[in-house]
């Protein structure tokens, strides 16, 4: 892995949509040219220059190029960072703004801080790693469409909040902490294991896939079943409202 | 201003003219000649036409503003920035008001036809035609399921109905009468449907023929310049083609709306199979019928009716979200979003079918393009289809990437004909236009307002090029003036709204509908829609 840097020098005002910080696009280019690139800031075109400072040329394979962003909390306001990426590595030493990894198709993206909404949305590939905590939607899909995720691996070490896994149909998402509401509302497939506790409404609509939770859920929904018991962890299947035969798993 | 077209190739289809001629402008109208200081615009290589019109297309209104607030995920596949004096705008089978007229403009189009415009949202149509640029709009009433007609019928006051629907006209500014599905979504309020023309309605026991011959009726006792615009009873249904076939034989003049989905054989899905031979056979015989296709385009669009039932049945049909109108707005409606695969044979075999109507039927005047936008596909894939209909190898090409079926279960593979440029203006503008009575906005007789568009095309195109040049039009002239450059809007340029006006409607019908208002949750004011609202209005 050949590594590039993006450095942090102004806290943008307002927030960056950035999706050209992915590999495919910075391949292969100098930091001149990476700075020369456009952003949308409000409803201004702005050069990444603005806010950035880069070290270090762009190696020209995708697949073998690290982008480092270093930038503490302030990164937060910095959107969509390797939004459609399918190869290489982002690693954010701060905090990551909303769509982090969005539609992504493969590569890896490390957050050493905490995240915020909309992380892996749609994605069907590749992986993402929070070290801190994540917002709503994680592996959601967008506002009014009916799939989400549908592939790759989502990996938590913190806590997230509202709708994780909604609409997922595909992939692997796992929370080492606590998570809120409607956690894999609309469910069709894949996998979501939290390991903290889950709020109410959980597992709402699923008819497919599977949601393990270790610590007792706020509330479980009357339209699941109880199944079964296998190693202290109770089976129920729904949702029944849906004629789902989705799968929840919680510690009894 | 003055302009002088030359060396194009033009064609119109209602003058008659097909050949290399020059084309003069003064003001805002065609003239025979002009002198003086004389901007050319040089056409050598290119085709002139009148500017295109669709008599068909969902573009503003309750339902296509429930479709785009329904699927924001619509509007991330399509954005507009704002550009000097245009504004922005997002959407690809749902897009912004802004936005659907600059991407009708840059196909070459002048006037649209919204064909559903319930009369309690008369006023929301007009907004957002006001906000839609650059083309011409009208906009036809919703009345096939309208309970004070159907009041008059069941009671043998006919007499009634003609003032009634004047009034209704005159008050809520649209163009004509169109039905959807007349007495099914009224039956819909009772959880039914009408399965046939003689199926009796609930409550007023009356049938869908009754409607369709009383709105036919008010429409020549009334002198409307354009005739019921039906949307057929049993649509979208398999085994439906006899429904269409009885109706195109039994009622005129009549227009037929988005008539693919009405030419459904079989009983079920699994055997479903094309009638459209059949139905175009119909059409043939039948005197002052006129269809639009429907025209099936494979991906993702958003289905959005006023027939409610359909769109409840499609629903439970595909699993895909709903959205229902309501029903006391004096006709239903709904929005469903939709994918049509080309890998499904039912969807295949719908693809098929328009493009079988469209060459079946022998007279072009008979036949004019439409998706029935965004039903069957969004208005952005008319360019596509035209390349379908001129050249058999690229219509080929597409049906070999689709399933089997529509070699199997219809009849397009032996179909041998490729349509002509002047053919494709008659079905994509001179038809319309006659059929609605706006000749005079779509033609290049002296006097005739000067709405041209300029495509980059030679006489004898293949399918690839017409695709590409009815995409991109290099000039449009909208009464005199050049509004778009080589697919560019140049700025907002706003277009007429044409309705039918009868000033003294209303002291006619106000003695014998006042007092049931006083019994109804909304008033006369609620559907009266004041000239204000219009910014360029043109009353017929």
């Amino acid at each position: 892995m050949k590594e590039i840097i993006l450095r942090l020098k102004e806290v943008p005002p307002f927030s960056i949509e950035a999706e050209v910080i992915r590999p495919e696009t910075l391949a292969g280019k100098g930091p001149e040219e990476i700075e020369a690139l456009e952003v949308w800031v409000w409803n201004k075109k702005l050069r990444l220059s603005e806010f950035f400072e880069v070290e270090g040329r762009a190696e020209k394979n995708p697949t073998k190029l690290r982008v480092k962003l270093i930038g503490g909390e302030a990164l937060k306001k910095v959107k969509r960072i390797g939004q459609e990426m399918s190869s290489g590595e982002v690693v954010v030493e701060g905090w990551a703004g909303m769509h982090l990894g969005s539609k992504m198709r493969g590569g890896r993206i490390i957050v050493k801080g905490n995240a915020s909404s909309w992380i892996g949305m749609e994605m069907s590939g590749g992986e993402i790693l929070i070290e801190g905590d994540a917002g709503s939607y994680v592996g959601a899909a967008y506002r009014g469409y009916w799939v989400g995720m549908t592939g790759g691996k989502i990996l938590i070490k913190g806590c997230a909040k509202d709708f994780v896994g909604s609409r997922m149909s595909g992939g692997e998402i796992e929370v080492f902490g606590d998570v809120r509401d409607f956690l894999g509302c609309g469910m069709t497939g894949g996998r979501i294991t939290v390991r903290g506790s889950a709020g109410r409404r959980t597992g709402l609509w699923m008819t497919g896939g599977e949601i393990v939770v270790h610590k007792k859920p706020l509330e479980l929904l009357p339209s699941f079943r109880l199944v079964g018991e296998e190693g202290g962890f109770r089976v129920y299947v729904g949702d029944l409202e849906e004629d789902g035969k989705g799968k929840l798993i919680v510690r009894g | 201003m003055k302009l002088l077209i030359k060396n194009g190739w033009v064609i119109d289809p209602i003058a008659g003219i097909n050949e290399i001629a020059d084309l003069c402008v003064e003001g805002n109208k065609i003239v025979e000649e002009v002198n003086g200081k004389v901007k050319v615009i040089d056409a050598k290589g290119k085709v002139v036409m009148p500017a295109g019109v669709d008599i068909h297309t969902h573009v503003a209104g309750g339902k296509v503003n429930v479709g785009r607030l329904f699927r924001p995920e619509d509007s991330l596949r399509f954005t507009l920035p704002r550009r000097k004096g245009l504004r922005s705008g997002s959407g690809y089978s749902v897009p912004s008001t802004f936005l659907t007229g600059y991407l009708y403009a840059k196909m070459g189009y002048s006037l649209l036809v919204e064909p559903a415009v319930p009369p309690l949202k008369a006023r929301h149509t007009h907004d957002e035609f006001s906000d839609t640029p650059i083309v011409d709009k009208l906009g036809l009433l919703l009345l096939g399921n309208n309970e004070q007609l159907f009041e008059f019928i069941s009671r043998g006051e006919e007499d009634m109905c003609a003032p009634w629907v004047a009034y209704m006209l005159e008050v809520t500014k649209t163009y004509g009468i169109k039905a959807v599905n007349p007495g099914g979504t009224f039956a819909w309020m009772f959880h039914k449907n009408v399965e046939s023309l003689h199926d009796p309605i609930p409550h007023f026991g009356i049938t869908p023929a009754e409607i369709i011959k009383t709105l036919i009726r008010v429409a020549s006792e009334l002198g409307l310049p354009h005739p019921l615009h039906l949307h057929l009873n049993k649509l979208g249904v398999p085994g439906n083609y006899d429904v269409a076939i009885e109706t195109i034989k039994k009622f005129k003049p009549l227009h037929a709306a988005h008539l693919q989905f009405s030419c459904y054989g079989g009983d079920s899905w699994r055997n479903f199979e094309s009638e459209a031979p059949e139905v175009a056979k119909a059409v043939n015989r039948a005197e002052d019928v006129t269809v639009d296709l429907g025209q099936v385009v494979f991906g993702d669009t958003t289905t959005m009716t006023a027939d409610g039932p359909f769109e409840f049945y499609l629903s439970s049909l595909t699993g895909m979200k709903w959205s229902n109108l309501d029903v006391e707005d004096e006709t239903g409606g709904g929005v469903v979003p939709y994918i049509y695969r080309s890998s499904s044979a039912v969807n295949a075999v719908q693809w098929a079918i328009g493009l079988e109507l469209a060459l079946c039927i022998k007279n072009p005047w008979k036949v004019f393009l439409s998706t029935d936008h965004p039903n069957a596909g969004p208005f952005v894939s008319y360019p596509k289809i035209l390349g379908w209909l001129v050249d058999k190898e690229f219509r080929e090409k597409e049906a070999e990437g689709c399933h089997r079926a529509v070699f199997e279960r219809s009849s397009l593979g032996s179909l041998e004909r490729e349509l002509s440029l002047e053919e494709v203006a008659i079905m994509t503008r001179s038809g319309a236009a006659r059929r609605l009575g706006l000749e005079k906005y779509a033609s290049f007789l002296d006097g005739s307002y000067a709405n041209i568009a300029i495509y980059n095309l030679n006489p004898e195109p293949k399918g690839e090029e017409v695709e590409r040049a009815f995409g991109e039009v290099c000039w449009l002239i909208r009464e005199g003036e050049v509004i778009v450059r080589n697919g560019e809007a140049l700025k907002n340029y706003v277009g007429k709204t044409f309705y039918a006006s009868f000033p003294e409607a209303s002291e006619k019908v106000s003695e014998a509908i006042k007092y049931r208002f006083s019994y109804y949750t909304v008033n006369p004011a609620n559907y009266e829609v004041g000239l204000e609202y219009l910014p360029r209005a043109v009353p017929v």
